[in-house]
């Protein structure tokens, strides 16, 4: 990551990195290596003393049913999501890459969801779900399905999958879509002249090419469903009803907020903190590229 | 004036082998000197090492008496020619050229009448407004040259600046840049690994071989007195034919006449350039003088490309590939067996431990 | 493709359309909400088709505010989201040019440790920091503030990355021939490298302005006041009112207001955007 020729230069270099060292250090690894402190200790019920009390914090985390819940909320919710966005995507990718005319007007009007935040996403479709008045909840309604996100539990994790995959669709598609224009089209061609029909030339020519692409999508897909849901679990759900939607990072928010337990709250970053660091790991093989010394 | 001189200077990578060492040589104030070798020799690294763009770690150098190992590229008063020509592809071809001059201060209307007046030279005039990537490769190189010229340098620093160009390009670019540098004087230093480039543009020509320098000297004087079997057989196209010659001075079968030449004791190499090589025509021997070496080629290939006809054959019928060049037409038929002569005069005898010239 | 099937190509764009129909459709919904009166919402009349009050709900929700919630017009939460949306795509743009152009043009002691300091943040987003970091914001008494919005987000490892990606492709004679031309580290990064970087640097201004404009978690943490909060923090507000119902097409004037600027930079900017998305990512 060196070129030939570079700049003579003391402080100079220092000095430019200065402000993003800063802000990381400051408002990244402050904070951090803080929540692994405090995950560590315990604090009474006024705040006076605390204690170092190595794991204990983690055992009283993985011996709460509440968590295990959380653990299995985030796990359902990952899977649902991902399978939902990525499949649809796909579908509609592989159509749009089939050089129809117009292929430029669907990826302009398929794209621009990326932009809506997850929040605007899930009030769109908690409107159109809300129990009483909305549009489609009085359709299900009309076919006798008693639909009612705010208590009962699967509806309401129905509803922010729905959000949450609706709002993935366009990010996922431009990587399909992306990744299947990259596929040498003499490829498909040599494959139709070996005599295989378009069905079989897609699980056995494209559907491997496209595999790494799929496989990156994964890991940025679960990445966004235990990140990035956040705002929509927050303003349709808020967790509830009973805890049905509540992930582990909607979990650490809100148990931060209630206040007191200091200590669990940040076990239970620290958590996280290893799940993102494994995601990241795996994803580590795309990135390589960005980091070859 | 602008003199460029290089005493004992080299350059070691931290730790490992130095990649030119102990380097003497100076180039009088408006001589064109080319650096020649294979790729990896050195010669690029000790053009930027004059150019400073990379440190010296031995030796000095000076350019017109002042010694620049320390002084900054931008101060010492040169200008270069890269290979990729490295135009500032964001810049119109005015400013490419004025960028220098600007940042040196110089009066507008002042870069305005050197820019115009390198257009001028160079046929760039039409071009003047348009980016990089809107010329094609010979606009380029000469945008790029109009860039080191406007500069008015004490030295002209050029890196293998044709070796993009297409052969017909490079071949025309050659005499401009020949004839352009004799009109305006300026001390120059080219880098190529070219040896026809080399040997046309070159006042004086340093051949430099894994970080040494071979030898140094007038084109023609290398082409005649080739100090190293290195140089023998890097100047001149097809290469120098090259024969071990055993202590006594025995050579390969079919080769006759060496035992008359001054073999050293550790063996030597016999060099024939293949211009030198004459054939027996119609079975008549040319007549021979003593020390001259007479070779037996069994005729391989022969190429007839007009003016000349190469002839490849192999020496004692099978031994080593031997080139020889005739004049005109000589449809030899493959396989035939023929005599060759070369003078005692033309002959280039190398020490075999030491691949220095050894005098006939 | 290989075969030129016209029952297969209308298949096709029948799935396209139905794909693009369900996208569409919620914010269809929306917008033909913003257009509605209160009461033909609560009581569940709404059509498909836009009513007469477009121009008053928006009216309303930008100058006014709502009747019941916050009573904050959201002309102020819009602002806030460009300060904020603007703050933290420049910000994280000139941040990332400077460190990845010390990283690439310069050779210092502890280069590598500063670039791995910068690269593992990729590892810790604010929702596994979320209290300390508050503590931080709040201790240097930066909540309720521009400072505090922006500032903590401000560092990329991703933009550090691309730029850094992108200078590893200038060709290293563009900075031998500026320094034979005199040019000094300053000077070659604005006549040289800057210029140069301008098409990063505009894609990578589309992703982190959808970036800033559309988060959530930080300003609900950093912002009590209603006049420093954000227009995504605005609906969810509106959402939740005590003993009253909430005002639907308000709110969904609100969602229209929240998603329009990102999108129409997404779509305008289509080609740099895609660019940003995959270069960055990838």
């Amino acid at each position: 990551m060196q070129k030939r020729s570079y700049f003579a230069g003391r402080m100079l270099p220092y000095a430019l990195l200065a402000p993003q060292l800063l802000v990381t250090i400051v408002f990244f690894y402050v904070p951090a290596a803080q929540a692994v402190w405090q995950s560590f200790l315990l604090q009474d019920a006024f705040g006076i003393s605390t204690e170092f009390v190595w794991f204990e914090n983690y055992q009283l985390l993985f011996s709460d049913a509440a968590y295990y819940q959380a653990i299995s909320v985030t796990a359902v919710f990952s899977v649902l999501v991902t399978v939902a966005a990525l499949s649809i995507s796909l579908l509609l990718a592989v159509q749009a890459d089939k050089s129809l005319r117009g292929a430029g007007v669907y990826k302009t009007l398929l794209i621009w969801p990326y932009a809506v935040a997850p929040v605007v996403a899930g009030v769109l479709w908690l409107f159109m779900f809300q129990p009483s008045l909305g549009t489609l909840a009085r359709g299900l309604r009309h076919f006798g399905v008693d639909w009612n996100p705010y208590l009962n539990s699967g509806d309401a994790l129905s509803l922010v999958v729905l959000a949450a995959a609706w709002k993935q669709i366009s990010y996922n598609f431009l990587f399909f879509l992306a990744g299947l224009q990259s596929i040498p089209k003499s490829l498909i061609e040599a494959a139709a002249i070996d005599g295989a029909r378009p069905a079989r030339r897609f699980w056995t020519i494209v559907f491997p090419l496209l595999s790494p692409t799929a496989f990156y999508l994964l890991t940025v897909n679960i990445v966004y469903v235990f990140f990035d849901t956040f705002g929509i679990i927050h303003a349709v759900t808020h967790g509830g009803p009973a805890g049905a939607t509540t992930t582990l990072v909607y979990k650490v928010f809100n148990d931060g907020r209630a206040g007191g337990d200091l200590g669990g709250s940040a076990a239970q970053s620290v958590v996280l903190m290893a799940i993102v660091i494994a995601l990241t790991a795996v994803q580590f093989r795309f990135i390589e590229r960005k980091v070859n010394y | 004036m602008a003199e460029v001189r290089l005493t004992s200077v080299g350059k070691i990578y931290s730790g490992a082998v130095p990649a030119v060492k102990d380097i003497t040589f100076s180039v009088p104030d408006g001589g064109f000197c080319v650096l020649v070798g294979p790729s990896g020799c050195g010669k690029s690294t000790l053009l930027r090492m004059i150019a400073g763009l990379e440190t010296i770690t031995m030796g000095e150098i000076r350019i017109s008496d002042r010694v620049v190992n320390t002084v900054e590229p931008m101060d010492r008063d040169i200008a270069m020619v890269f290979q990729n020509y490295a135009l500032y592809p964001h810049m119109s071809v005015y400013d490419n050229m004025a960028y220098g001059l600007r940042n040196r201060k110089t009066p507008e209307p002042e870069i305005s009448a050197r820019v115009a007046e390198a257009a001028r030279i160079l046929e760039l005039e039409p071009y003047l407004e348009r980016r990089p990537r809107e010329l094609s490769g010979g606009q380029r190189q000469r945008v790029a040259m109009g860039r080191a010229i406007v500069r008015q340098p004490q030295v002209f620093l050029f890196d293998e600046p044709l070796s993009n160009l297409d052969a017909k390009l490079r071949g025309a670019m050659r005499v401009e840049i020949k004839k352009l540098q004799r009109q305006l004087g300026v001390t120059s230093i080219y880098v190529t690994h070219d040896q026809l480039e080399a040997m046309t543009l070159a006042d004086q020509l340093v051949v430099m071989n894994q970080g040494v320098v071979e030898q140094i000297g007038e084109p023609l004087s290398l082409y005649e007195r080739p100090e190293t079997v290195f140089v023998a057989q890097f100047i001149g196209a097809p290469p120098m034919n090259m024969i071990d010659l055993a202590p006594g001075g025995g050579g390969p079968k079919g080769l006759d006449g060496s035992s008359e030449l001054p073999v050293p004791a550790s063996g030597a190499r016999l060099g024939i350039r293949p211009e030198h090589l004459v054939v027996d025509e119609d079975g008549r021997p040319v007549p021979t003088r003593p020390g001259d070496i007479r070779l037996e080629l069994a005729v391989d290939a022969v190429e007839a490309v007009g003016a000349e006809t190469y002839i490849h054959g192999r020496l004692g019928g099978d031994g080593l590939m031997i080139t020889a060049r005739e004049h005109g037409k000589m449809l030899l038929p493959p396989g035939t067996s023929r005599v060759f002569t070369a003078r005692r005069e033309n002959l280039h005898l190398f020490d075999a431990a030491t691949g220095r010239r050894v005098d006939i | 493709m290989v075969e030129n099937r016209p029952l297969a190509n209308l298949a096709s764009h029948l799935i396209l359309i139905v794909g693009v129909a369900i996208v569409a459709f919620p914010v269809y919904l929306a917008l033909v909400a913003s257009s509605s009166d209160p009461t033909t919402i609560a009581n569940g009349q709404l059509g498909l088709l836009p009513e007469g009050h477009l121009f008053e709900n928006y009216w309303k929700v930008l100058f006014e505010g709502t009747e019941r919630s916050t009573k904050q017009p959201m002309i102020v939460p819009l602002f806030n989201s460009l300060v904020m949306a603007l703050v933290i795509s420049i910000g994280k743009i000139s941040i990332s040019l400077i460190s990845a152009f010390a990283i690439i043009y310069f050779r210092f002691p502890f280069r590598h440790t500063a670039f791995w300091v910068i690269f593992l943040t990729l590892m810790l987003p604010v929702e596994v920091r979320i209290y300390p970091t508050y503590k931080i914001v709040a201790d240097l008494g930066l909540l309720d503030t521009y400072a505090g919005l922006t500032i903590p987000l401000i560092a990329s490892a991703t933009a550090t990355l691309l730029f850094r990606q992108f200078f590893m492709t200038v060709p290293d004679e563009l900075l031998e021939a500026s320094k034979i031309d005199g040019a000094g580290p300053w000077k070659f990064f604005k006549d040289t490298l800057l210029p140069l970087s301008m098409t990063s640097v505009a894609a990578m201004f589309v992703i982190q302005f959808i970036y800033g404009w559309n988060q959530y978690l930080w300003p609900l943490l950093i912002t009590t006041r209603d006049d420093m909060q954000t227009i995504v923090i605005g609906i969810q507000k509106m959402l939740y009112v005590t003993d009253a119902l909430t005002e639907w097409q308000l709110a969904m004037a609100t969602t229209i207001l929240a998603m329009l600027p990102p999108v129409v930079v997404v779509v305008a900017m289509q080609k740099l955007f895609v660019r940003g998305l995959t270069e960055t990512e990838k």
